[in-house]
């Protein structure tokens, strides 16, 4: 973090004193631009290349197979029109919108529970990290798939308490809830960055704090939330992003499907499906389009509500 | 000294975030020219399983010692990864020289001309194929594929199964859907005692049971003209049917249907011996004789009437040959697939892995080869062969995923979230809707 912050005030610096001066920046920049060039060939060619084609694909009917022909904002109105987009958008905010939170909390008890300064922390990091490693992974899918099916093991499980447990990943009303639980599993990665930021935490604050007779509650609410809360923003804007694209998980478990009964059709697996099950990658680009849309509005107003929640020690 | 994160930092940080996310790899594509040494190479893509690999590996290695000027680049793959694929090769103008089709892609990419018309190649020989052969690969004047054979639909009952429960196996030849759905609620019954589970039937909602039960009432699910040719209410009676078969104890509870329809064919209730009955392609026989250890005995499907003429069953193109119409090597394509349809030695490898060729040539030459599934097979579409009724419609373009619609359409009805009569007009609306999208 402190490497960081010197870069910005070298950055501060150096931006005072260059003014007007534009060819000795230019040549100052000329090394940082050679050193970045492949990434930029690479954004240009790969990530903005293709995005804005996709975005002229999705004012066509192109199928994959003939030439695209110009049809203006059909997919549009199609979309508008069609129950199973909506759907997918509503399996999606569903998952989005429980899973997240879900696994923040969960990352936040864990990274707090090894902050204690046990014994064998590494270890446990290594061991609560694993799932995030695999989670999105084809294999824990299809383990997930065996462990939540009717004579799966979470059921043999639950008959050894007299519990009949439902087909979890093959029953509509369950389904998304056991794919939502594999999500909230995944909680390493932010879990390892609450430690870390925990971490950066000085402990004198909080012998202050219990000298003056806070309690632990109260420490947690007034100390280590607000000097958390820009990583908890760092992590919340990055899972919600993360969600909205998810697309394996739900994948694998489904066999592709989104099934059963488009219970878990995410956004993007239906996208998938127009696309390149129905050869219709016209309406499958206007929809990446759209939750392009979605996802920067709701990253926008996660920048905006920051201002009233997010506490930076500047 | 900064302790937390600063607002600038915190910038930094997404930017590496993001950074990280941009790196991707690239990747060539081969040339389509000749060889230096003058030969050409074909490249030759299909789905199956290991045996079907083994034996075509086998057919390519004969042709391209009898060939020395053309080279044959296998591309085999798996049934739920081919179609994404091929459409994404199909898309970047790199789709493999010869392709193995299926009835329900083969208009999808022949009717946009992504096939070559075999009927204008003069390598490729088709006088073995009857009329009804030839006319299951054309779609709008062209020929997209030579069929590889046919297989029909049968009632499959585990006779092992038939035995514990103590109950007959039905008269196949006048048994209506109520003597289906009374036989395996029977089988149910009785084969599940001492901790054995059985379920009676397996479901069977794809859309070649949806097409036999409307041919049963007089409708199909295509018309020959590229549109649907059912109502609303044929799909209803079908999915009532299904929800009769879970209601009646005749098959299994919702949840074990779904995981049913997702299993590999070994994972399978029929397979696993926790059904009696079960609906399958003929071509299907030797896996599940295997996978039951039992004896099968091929039935009829049941008729609304009773009467095996009105049975609405067909025969069904296993699978076709076809070739890229943007191929660099036609003529050569087109010789690899006469000698896969043609040629008796690749036909003694192949026997029927790829359903009975109607060719007369190849059944006279595979003849001492077949095994008791493939007699039993063979006997059961000859028996068949006279109540036949029209070949179905190719299906039309914009309806390759009518299989998983209908599944969805049935999973809703059989967890209670729909009911027949709304599912069936909405499944309806959902492929005219379909075949309206695909048109240009």
């Amino acid at each position: 973090m402190s490497a960081l912050a010197e870069l910005g005030s070298l950055k501060k610096s150096g931006g005072n004193k260059a003014q007007g001066k534009v060819k000795r920046t230019f040549k100052d920049n000329r090394a940082a631009f050679v050193f970045l060039a492949p990434w930029i060939v690479g954004l240009v060619a790969i990530t903005i290349g293709p995005m804005l084609i996709s975005l002229y694909l999705s004012f066509t009917d192109y199928n994959l197979i003939q030439e695209p022909n110009w049809i203006g904002g059909e997919n549009f109105t199609r979309m508008m029109q069609d129950d199973r987009f909506w759907n997918s958008l509503r399996v999606t905010l569903t998952y989005v919108i429980v899973g997240v939170p879900l696994q923040l909390g969960l990352a936040l008890a864990v990274a707090m529970a090894l902050d204690k300064g046990i014994k064998g922390l590494p270890f446990y990091r290594s061991v609560f990290y694993l799932p995030s490693l695999l989670g999105s992974s084809v294999a824990v899918a299809i383990l997930w798939k065996q462990m939540f099916g009717t004579s799966g093991l979470v059921n043999q499980l639950l008959a050894m308490v007299g519990i009949t447990g439902p087909g979890w990943i093959s029953d509509p009303s369950t389904a998304l809830g056991s794919i939502i639980l594999l999500h909230v599993w995944t909680f390493g990665s932010p879990m390892i960055i609450f430690l870390a930021g925990l971490r950066q935490i000085p402990a004198m604050y909080y012998e202050a704090a219990a000298v003056d007779g806070a309690g632990r509650t109260t420490r947690f609410l007034k100390i280590t939330l607000p000097l958390l809360s820009p990583i908890i923003f760092f992590n919340l804007v990055l899972q919600i992003i993360g969600a909205f694209q998810s697309f394996t998980q739900a994948f694998i478990v489904s066999g592709g499907t989104g099934g059963p009964s488009d219970s878990t059709m995410f956004f993007t697996l239906y996208l998938y499906q127009r696309g390149f099950g129905q050869f219709d990658m016209g309406y499958a680009s206007a929809m990446a389009w759209v939750l392009l849309v979605i996802v920067g509005a709701f990253t926008a107003v996660n920048f905006y509500a920051s201002k009233f929640w997010v506490f930076y020690d500047d | 000294m900064m302790t937390t994160l600063t607002r600038r930092s915190a910038l930094a940080l997404f930017a590496g975030t993001a950074a990280v996310g941009a790196l991707a790899a690239c990747g060539t594509n081969g040339g389509g020219a000749k060889n230096a040494d003058g030969s050409v190479t074909l490249r030759v893509a299909w789905w199956g399983n290991d045996v079907r690999n083994k034996q075509t590996q086998q057919v390519i290695d004969a042709f391209q010692s009898a060939h020395p000027d053309i080279k044959i680049q296998a591309e085999p793959g798996v049934w739920s990864g081919y179609w994404d694929k091929l459409a994404t090769q199909t898309a970047a103008n790199d789709a493999p020289d010869v392709i193995q089709m299926d009835l329900a892609y083969i208009a999808e990419y022949g009717g946009r001309g992504a096939l070559l018309d075999l009927s204008k190649q003069s390598q490729l020989n088709v006088s073995a194929f009857d009329q009804n052969t030839l006319a299951a690969g054309q779609y709008s004047g062209k020929l997209n594929g030579i069929s590889t054979g046919q297989n029909a639909l049968a009632v499959f009952a585990n006779v092992k199964v038939f035995e514990a429960a103590g109950v007959p196996i039905p008269d196949d030849t006048k048994w209506t859907w109520d003597d289906y759905v009374t036989t395996a609620a029977a089988v149910a019954a009785g084969a599940s005692k001492g901790g054995t589970v059985n379920y009676g039937s397996s479901y069977s909602f794809n859309d070649s049971t949806l097409n036999i039960w409307l041919r049963q009432r007089g409708e199909h699910l295509y018309t020959q003209d590229g549109q649907t040719g059912f109502t609303a209410d044929g799909v209803s009676s079908f999915l009532a049917l299904q929800k009769k078969l879970m209601d009646s104890k005749a098959a299994a509870p919702a949840s074990v249907a779904q995981e049913d329809a997702a299993a590999a064919v070994e994972q399978t209730l029929a397979a696993t011996n926790k059904t009696g009955l079960s609906l399958w392609w003929t071509n299907q026989l030797a896996p599940l004789t295997k996978a039951t250890g039992s004896e099968i005995k091929l039935l009829r499907v049941p008729s609304q009437d009773g009467k095996a003429k009105d049975d609405g069953l067909f025969y069904k193109p296993s699978m076709y040959w076809s070739a890229s119409s943007r191929s660099k090597h036609t003529a050569e394509a087109a010789t690899f697939i006469d000698y896969l349809v043609n040629s008796t030695d690749a036909a003694k490898v192949i026997t029927t892995e790829r359903g009975f060729s109607s060719s007369p040539a190849i059944q006279d030459a595979i003849k001492p080869l077949l095994t008791a599934d493939d007699k039993s097979a063979l006997n059961f579409l000859n028996t068949i062969k006279p109540e036949l009724g029209d070949p179905p419609a190719v299906p039309p373009p914009g309806t390759s995923t009518v299989s998983t619609v209908l599944a969805r359409y049935t999973t809703d009805i059989l967890f209670g979230r729909s009911t027949p009569e709304a599912a069936g007009a909405a499944f309806k609306g959902e492929v005219d809707g379909l075949i309206k999208n695909a048109k240009k």
